[in-house]
């Protein structure tokens, strides 16, 4: 019932967070990128993350419009302007992978496959913590926002002055009790550690890691 | 079981000696109080015997702490957790996981205890913890409540003899705490050591073997349950300690009818597709307080959210002095003490900070702190205050903004008898002054003690 996988091995999920990078800097055929995103899509809606997939799909279809439909039929000066469309619609197929991984894998897998990785239990620990703060944070933005816009702060410039010492305090101490939540449950200890969900590479992830490796290379090579 | 012996410890930074010459003892199986004004030392003791200090916990320590006969200086904490469990005072941070399920089993898989085993012990203690419906759930989710309710099951799972606990119950309402009593005689009844740090103390009255009263870093005085229940009200207030007796609201209702003031009709909200709660309605009149009840997760802080104009109400209107607001115009007129102050002190100096934002002058800026006592630390840095201070200082900022509504969000959780006055005497005075206060709290203490009229929603 409990601690079933809803994801790829997190390693896979890395694998493919470094191979959408690779996609998308060799500037490849538009097709590719397109082949690659509606992949990483299909494994966000397979996976259950579809809120975030829908919102990613529209975000790039609509960067898409604007770089095959409208881009090649303005004038010159226009084109130049809009064309920074085309550079932000490079983040997305990196964005999509990092969603994907970040919503099917919980931060102690993430730490179980670094241990299996070799990865020293200080760089882990400090990647989990970090990790497990990032959704705290926003929490924390959301309240000094508020704040602010009580407090009468106006343009952007002092907002975000006003932003950091509050931000900055409430990081260290966010850091530090995370920190000696996890230490009292025992990450330190020595003893080699199970876990309820399972990791290993299924054939599901063999197929994934494949077909991406051949998209990967088919980019480069035609790229 | 627990022995400490002529601890002296001091922060890293600071000079004054959090404990100092502290010695106590508890015996297996039993129950402990922890109690004394905030800064005490009561925190600094409960993560003496969970191990963060020394070992995380940077600063100078003295003397010897033993659990089991063994001392913990000698023991790394991840060995030390396996005899003691913690519970934290700030539920926000006590999860490492993000899923109630992960954080469960957490202390387990740690331990490599086999797959199997942990799934056995993890159906038992959702049967005996009732957490069916808590389960595979994001701990954003959760309630106050449910959150320590996850996190004592968190420490149950690991079946530690000692429970060390730190205010478990400073962000829960009236049935939590309840519940949270239910955990904890169970944990009695299994024969576990607890020790327990906390303010409100009414609901451990009947659990507690001895009650121990911190001052100054050490163990003044010590009761027995059956002297500690005898407690009167004026022993109470001498000790600075919360209500030993169950706490019910005595409300003074007071009629009045009344164009002056902020009214609320009929309001609606959502948050996500669920409605948290309609047809709300209320009137709040100037030079009063109210104080708006629920339980945890009803949406009391939506509900401030929708007064200060920061959130879309789904239906509803509210008037001040009988004008209709917009969203903006609430914005401009009510402020807001959050329940973590940190967030809304932006400057570098206490001047600087009640000048930011509003066209007030030094001398109106001087005044308003004079009367909030701030007026010796005009130069010092808003962070290096003390927690009372702060909150002193954001409501010297919002009274220098003009404001008419003054919403505080919890402004009681985790303060004694003494600091939780000295709140209630803040309230009274912005009373005074002829604005309007709204507390949004479950303290029902200190609802009494404000004499507030109560909203109750959810």
């Amino acid at each position: 019932m409990y601690g079933k996988s809803r994801g790829l091995d997190p390693r896979i999920g890395m694998i493919l967070i470094i191979l959408s990078v690779v996609i998308v800097f060799s500037h490849t055929k538009l097709y590719i990128e397109w082949i690659f995103m509606s992949s990483i899509l299909f494994l966000m809606y397979c996976f259950g993350v579809r809120k975030t997939m829908f919102q990613i799909l529209a975000g790039y279809l609509v960067l898409c419009v604007i770089q095959v439909l409208v881009i090649p039929n303005v004038n010159v000066t226009l084109a130049s302007m809009i064309s920074v469309a085309v550079y932000f619609k490079m983040i997305f197929p990196c964005g999509a992978a990092v969603a994907l991984f970040c919503a099917t894998t919980p931060v102690r897998v993430l730490l179980e496959a670094f241990r299996r990785m070799h990865i020293p239990l200080s760089v882990s620990v400090a990647v989990a913590v970090s990790a497990r703060y990032f959704p705290t944070l926003k929490d924390e933005l959301t309240a000094i926002w508020n704040a602010m816009r009580l407090r009468n702060i106006k343009g952007m410039e002092q907002k975000i002055e006003s932003m950091y010492v509050p931000l900055l305090m409430s990081a260290v101490k966010t850091g530090e009790e995370l920190a000696q939540s996890a230490i009292v449950r025992g990450i330190e200890n020595p003893a080699p550690k199970t876990s309820i969900v399972e990791i290993r590479i299924r054939l599901l992830d063999v197929l994934v890691l494949v077909y991406f490796l051949l998209l990967a290379g088919a980019a480069i090579w035609l790229g | 079981m627990i022995l400490i012996c002529d601890v002296t410890f001091t922060y890293e930074g600071e000079e004054k000696a959090s404990l100092l010459h502290c010695s106590m003892e508890v015996k297996r199986g039993e129950f402990v109080l922890l109690c004394g004004k905030s800064g005490c030392g009561k925190t600094t003791l409960t993560k003496l015997i969970n191990g963060l200090i020394p070992e995380q916990i940077p600063g100078t320590l003295s003397g010897s702490v033993w659990i089991n006969n063994e001392n913990t200086a000698d023991q790394p904490t991840w060995k030390l957790s396996e005899t003691v469990g913690s519970v934290f005072q700030n539920p926000r941070t006590q999860f490492f996981n993000l899923d109630t399920t992960s954080e469960i089993v957490y202390g387990l898989e740690n331990k490599g205890v086999p797959k199997d085993d942990i799934m056995g012990r993890l159906q038992q203690v959702v049967a005996e913890y009732h957490l069916h419906t808590l389960m595979e759930k994001s701990v954003f989710e959760l309630s106050g409540g449910e959150k320590q309710k996850v996190a004592i099951a968190s420490a149950y799972m690991e079946q530690p003899e000692i429970y060390v606990l730190d205010e478990p119950s400073a962000n829960l309402d009236q049935e939590e705490i309840l519940r949270l009593q239910g955990l904890l005689k169970q944990l009695k009844k299994q024969g576990k050591t607890i020790v327990i740090a906390e303010h409100r103390v009414w609901y451990l009255a009947d659990l507690l073997d001895r009650a121990l009263w911190l001052e100054e870093g050490t163990v003044a005085k010590e009761w027995s349950q059956e002297e500690f229940k005898a407690l009167t009200p004026e022993q109470c207030r001498e000790w600075s300690i919360r209500s030993v007796d169950p706490v019910e609201i005595h409300e003074e209702r007071v009629q009045i009818q009344s164009n002056e003031g902020l009214m609320v009709k009929n309001l609606a909200v959502k948050r996500g597709q669920r409605i948290l709660w309609e047809h709300l309605s209320f009137t709040a009149l100037k030079g009063t307080v109210v104080a708006v009840c629920g339980k945890n997760g009803a949406g009391k802080t939506t509900l401030v959210q929708c007064l200060c104009g920061l959130r879309k109400c789904k239906q509803g209107e509210l008037y001040l002095d009988g004008r209709r607001m917009n969203r903006k115009q609430l914005c401009k007129s009510s402020f807001l003490i959050m329940q973590d102050v940190n967030h809304q002190l932006f400057s570098d100096s206490v001047l600087s900070e009640v000048m930011l934002g509003n066209g007030a002058s030094e001398k109106e800026a001087m005044e308003v702190l004079d009367t909030m006592e701030l007026s010796g630390f005009l130069e010092k840095h808003p962070m290096a205050l003390s927690g009372g201070q702060k909150q002193r200082l954001a409501v010297a900022t919002g009274c220098l903004s003009e404001k008419e509504i003054i919403i505080f969000d919890e402004p009681t959780s985790g303060l004694d008898l003494d600091n939780m006055k000295r709140v209630g005497d803040l309230i009274n005075m912005l009373c005074e002054k002829n604005k309007i206060a709204i507390v949004i709290t479950h303290d029902l203490e200190f609802i009494n003690h404000l004499r507030a009229s109560v909203v109750t929603i959810g």
